[in-house]
């Protein structure tokens, strides 16, 4: 089993008003495989993936990555699990600006103190293919190009889990389709799981599985 | 109107930048006032003050006693238009108690109607100008009291004759600083000076004619004054007026605050810096409002409005609150004032000072932001809607241009505010200079580091993932990195240099200690010179050869006649030329030498030929290097003095460098042996090493069998100069204080403006893992190598610079203070370490999940 999430409880207390977003979501994943999670705006995709990539913590129920449960962990437990199994990419890119495309994809190679990160960031870089522009910072590179960067600094840590929040929502259709293909050849290469943020029935039909949040839950389609 | 209210509306919503930009021109605009209005109240007290400094409505001094001829032409010419005239005259004395104390005094003679203004009030009340003019009555000041442990009621002599203390002087408002003179004040009646025998050829006499002009004259005080100067043809004879006198005392706070009136326009450099900074920020935010207003139809002038207003609004409200804050920290001032130079008064804010604050606020402001909002308002439409993340500021060669205005404006006000052509136009091209290597130097120099160290290079390099990244950070954020290290290291290298300046002086006043004189003695008479080295012998303390002293008055330089200045009415006058005219107004002393003493170098021409045998030719001269320069003499010129009566003419030999500190007795102007041996002349001596009893037991005993010799102990004014110049640096100490304030504002401001992007990015770095931990460690490391590179910076100038300031003035090379740079240093790292924690405090909660919306 690679995933297993287990009544899940999340919601938002704002102005003292409670808003459950979440509420007694299951999901069991046991082999590599991409799936595509669709819903409307607000149904609370963002929130799951936020709590999948250990970035916020579940109300209720468990989390289990690998056999580790993260809703347990310590923050800096947390920290770990994240940089060691999970790749995100983000709808708005966020690459860092002061630092090249090159140095963007290092990162996080080098917070986990890997061997060679310039080699495998190159290589990474490659596989997105803009190796002809990893000394350029973001502002010199098209949305497109950003995207691919992100994508490559996700990847290149070889995670066990890539979570993506709809990766295409800022580019063109064009655009947005060639970093898709990317994305779910180098998942299937490498052999991580894709958790895809949609809402683009289409690209969601090249998934392995198909899910849609609604009623704050999760169901197959 | 929709402008105005865009304006508005968008200052309510940016409160942040709001109160920022208003604190920081605020904190720029608080020195200028604060100065302005010190030198004005300084100015204004002592106009109030003018005719009491004088004691009269005229003046006519010399250093000599008024030939018969001028007596008589003051006289006829005063005749209907004074209502009293009187003498009074003044020379510096030793006095001796009963017990054989001996101390140098100021003894003032003066007729029993003195003062015409003001008045000498005694503690106690116990005696009056009446009682003063009894044969042996005598007042000092309270601590010649002490000194001499004195009481009232006990003898104390001066020269030849033995006086009794009547009175104590509690308040004497013809004395202008307080503890700053020579020797203490001593109160004799005119007629029974005569008695003392002290005024005999040669001693430091000044005759004073004071007058009281009828009502009707008292404001025609300029024309007497000029009339009289007709009358005394003799440019050694000085005319004044009360604002003379009180000019004579304003000099020296005026150049002082000359100097604080820099600094406090390097703070509002500074914090126009800051300003600025924040202004194009502001801009950058506003950069797609601008493309929707242009895409709407509004027109380039209009939206420029929008933005002239809000710079408008802001400069006033903190043009208000410095003005506001200056008046209500007036009376602090005049306290300081008044314990320092004992005037007092009511301070008040000047119309003055207040107009140019709204000058210099306005136009501040203006000159600096309208360059980036002309730059920004102008680029096309989409290039505003792609925002501030795709602008970069870059530097063209047509910002030199729109930034000219500014330049002159700092010009205009560096002159105004030193009131020196050449020092503030010295001031504007360092300034400049600094401004352009930092600006062209620094974003070169980060690129370089940034293609050599970092580009090609892991993260974790240099050191460590934090400081690999925190080196990127600074290297790539060049416009932010700059402004940072220029104003924190502006604001060191004052403080430091003020330090350096200081410590200079205090080394070189406190060098050779060993080798300085202990007294200094003047006016031996010449027959008494060798009595004085028999003495010398006989109670084994060591005399330094006497130097001869002769008194002239240039006459003529290279045949030319040299006159009493005309210009003297001027209203605007530079320094230098102010200078220049005391300068020449005055008579000379002469000395005459085989050639240069101990303290002195000759640095240009050669060493005198020998004795002065062919009389015709003009003898040879040696000249101070300053006073030759002062005058415009060169090598071959020739001068024309007059000794007595006598000319003389002289040819310029050499230059000499004298080094002022060593107390020696130095001459500006030295003639070669055998040319004026025969003139009249007295003898100037030092003695050497003494211990604390022996220097007061050797000056006894020299008073004692020379009662007309004059004894100034050199340690005591060693120990005054340092007062003094103490007191200067912690005034300018105070400003350097407000300008590395102004830079740490302006660290926090950026800070500040830049922590929402900082945020960001940590958010990313923790999505891949980093820890709080990591996070403060590189940050901290940013803020590190900013502060040290702003303390190399800054201290390094101001090393530099105090050893070019101690070359200039001293002549020699100051050893830097480190002790006092160390303590900047830890100073400065805290600071910037707290703005770091501060700021950086946000990090830890941040909620990384933000970045999924
Ligand atoms: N930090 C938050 N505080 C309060 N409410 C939030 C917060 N984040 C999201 N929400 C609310 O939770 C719901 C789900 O949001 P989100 O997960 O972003 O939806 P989606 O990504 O499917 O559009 C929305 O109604 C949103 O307003
Ligand atoms: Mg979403």
């Amino acid at each position: 089993m690679i995933l297993e999430v287990d009544k899940v409880v999340k919601g938002y207390t704002q102005a003292s008003k409670k808003l459950d977003v979440l509420d007694g979501l299951d999901l069991q994943i046991e082999r590599p495989k991409s799936i595509a999670i669709l819903g409307k705006s607000g149904s609370g995709k963002s929130t799951f993936l936020s709590l999948l990539g250990g970035l916020d913590r579940p109300d209720e129920g468990k989390i289990v990555v690998n056999g580790q449960n993260i809703t347990a962990m310590k923050e800096s437990e947390l920290a770990k699990y994240r940089a060691e199994n999970i790749g995100i990419v983000f709808q708005q890119f966020h690459l860092m600006k002061t630092f090249t495309a090159l140095e963007n994809v290092m990162l996080p190679l080098e917070i986990l103190k890997k061997e060679n990160p310039r080699e495998k960031a190159m290589k990474a870089l490659e596989q997105v293919g803009l190796a002809d522009r990893a000394n350029h910072f973001p502002h010199q590179l098209s949305g497109g190009e950003c995207q691919r960067v992100a994508v490559a600094r996700a990847i290149a840590p070889e995670p066990k889990i890539i979570l993506a929040d709809e990766p295409s929502g800022n580019l063109d259709t064009e655009t947005g389709e060639s970093v898709m293909n990317m994305i779910f050849e180098l998942c299937q290469r490498r052999e991580s799981v894709l958790i895809l943020v949609t809402h683009d029935t289409d690209l969601a039909r090249s998934c392995d599985q198909i899910y849609e949040l609604s009623s704050k839950k999760l169901k197959a389609i | 109107m929709t402008v105005l209210k865009i304006a508005f509306r968008d200052l309510v919503n940016s409160r942040g930048f709001t109160a920022l930009f208003l604190f920081n021109l605020f904190l720029g605009i608080c020195g200028f006032v604060t100065l302005h209005s010190f030198r004005d109240n300084v100015n204004s007290l002592l106009d109030q003050r003018s005719k009491q400094l004088l004691s009269a409505d005229v003046a006519v001094s010399g250093r000599r006693t008024l030939t018969k001829e001028e007596t008589q032409g003051i006289n006829d010419y005063l005749k209907d238009k004074a209502v009293e005239v009187m003498d009074s005259i003044e020379v510096y004395s030793m006095s001796k108690s009963k017990d054989k104390r001996s101390r140098l005094v100021q003894i003032k003679a003066v007729e029993k109607s003195f003062p015409f203004y003001g008045e000498v009030k005694l503690e106690k009340d116990t005696s009056d100008m009446e009682g003063l003019q009894k044969k042996s009555h005598i007042w000092v000041e309270p601590q010649l009291m002490a000194q001499m442990k004195l009481e009232l009621g006990d003898p104390l002599s001066l020269g030849d004759k033995t006086f009794k203390v009547m009175g104590v002087i509690e308040n004497d408002t013809s004395t202008s600083l307080r503890g700053i003179g020579l020797a203490p004040k001593v109160y004799v009646g005119l007629s029974n000076l005569k008695e003392t025998n002290l005024i005999s050829f040669g001693s430091v006499s000044t005759n004073v004619k004071l007058v009281k002009l009828l009502p009707e004259w008292e404001k025609k005080a300029e024309q007497v004054k000029l009339e009289l100067g007709k009358i005394l043809k003799d440019p050694g004879l000085r005319i004044r007026l009360p604002k003379d006198a009180s000019e004579q005392v304003g000099r020296i706070l005026n150049y002082l605050s000359d100097y604080l009136g820099l600094v406090g326009l390097v703070a509002l450099f500074l914090s126009g810096i800051g300003s600025g900074y924040l202004f194009q920020n502001f801009l950058f935010e506003k950069l797609e409002d601008i493309g929707i207003l242009k895409s709407l139809g509004m027109s380039l002038g209009q939206i420029s409005m929008i933005y002239f207003l809000q710079l408008g609004v802001l400069s006033l409200a903190s043009v208000l609150g410095a003005n506001v804050f200056v008046w209500s920290i007036l009376p602090l001032i005049g306290d300081a004032l008044s314990t320092w130079t004992g005037m007092s008064g009511e301070l008040k804010l000047g119309w003055e000072t207040v107009y140019l604050s709204y000058l210099v606020a306005f136009g501040a402001s203006l000159f600096i932001c309208a360059p980036i909002l002309l730059k920004m308002v102008g680029r096309k439409i989409q290039n505003l809607f792609q925002g501030g993340q795709f602008f970069r500021w870059e530097f063209e060669k047509r910002d030199l241009l729109l930034y000219a205005p500014l330049a002159l404006f700092m010009w205009g006000l560096a002159v105004a505010q030193a009131h020196s052509f050449k020092i503030g136009t010295f001031f504007t091209l360092v300034l400049f200079i600094v401004v352009i290597i930092v600006s062209l130097g620094f974003p070169v120099l980060f690129s370089f580091m940034d293609k050599r160290w970092l580009t090609k290079k892991n993260l974790t390099r240099p050191l460590s993932l934090s400081w690999g990244l925190a080196a990127r950070y600074f290297s790539r954020d060049r416009l932010s990195s700059t402004l940072t290290i220029c104003a924190l290291a502006i604001g060191v290298m004052l403080l430091s240099l003020i330090g350096q300046l200081e410590t200079s002086l205090r080394e070189e006043l406190e060098q050779d200690v060993g080798r300085k004189p202990d007294l200094f003695l003047f006016d031996i008479q010449e027959y008494q010179k060798d009595g004085l080295v028999a003495l010398a012998q006989e109670e084994g303390f060591s005399l330094r050869s006497p130097s001869p002293m002769v008194r002239s008055r240039i006459l003529k330089i290279n045949g030319e006649k040299f006159k009493r200045s005309e210009k003297e009415d001027e209203a605007f006058s530079t320094r230098e030329e102010e200078t220049s005219r005391r300068f020449r107004n005055r008579g000379i002393n002469l000395s005459f030498a085989d050639g240069p003493n101990e303290s002195e170098t000759i640095i240009e021409g050669r060493p005198f030929s020998g004795r002065y045998e062919d009389e015709s030719k003009p003898a040879e001269l040696s000249i101070e290097r300053r006073y030759a320069r002062r005058l415009g003499l060169e090598i071959g010129d020739t001068v024309t003095f007059e000794i007595l009566g006598i000319e003389v003419q002289g040819v310029v030999v050499n230059l000499r460098r004298v080094r002022w500190t060593s107390f020696l007795p130095n001459f500006f102007i030295v003639f070669q042996p055998g040319a004026i041996d025969d003139a009249p002349k007295t003898y100037l001596a030092a003695v050497d090493s003494l211990t604390e009893e022996q220097r007061y037991a050797v000056q006894d005993k020299i008073v004692d069998k020379y009662s007309n010799v004059s004894i100034v102990s050199v340690t005591e004014i060693v120990s005054k100069i340092m007062n003094i110049f103490k007191a200067m640096a912690q005034a300018l100490t105070i400003m350097a204080g407000l300008c590395l304030s102004i830079g740490f504002f302006t660290l926090y401001a950026i800070t500040q403006n830049q922590l929402k992007k900082k945020r960001f990015e940590a958010a990313i770095q923790k999505v891949f893992g980093f820890s709080p931990g990591q996070l403060l460690k590189t940050l901290l490391a940013e803020y590190f190598i900013l502060a040290t590179l702003a303390c190399v910076i800054g201290l390094g100038f101001s090393v530099v610079l105090g050893q070019v300031v101690s070359i200039i003035f001293f002549d020699g090379v100051g050893r830097p203070d480190w002790m006092f740079m160390l303590k900047i240093g830890v100073g400065v790292y805290a600071v910037t370490f707290l703005i770091a924690i501060a700021s950086g405090r946000s990090f830890y909660s941040l909620k990384i999940k933000s970045l999924l919306s």
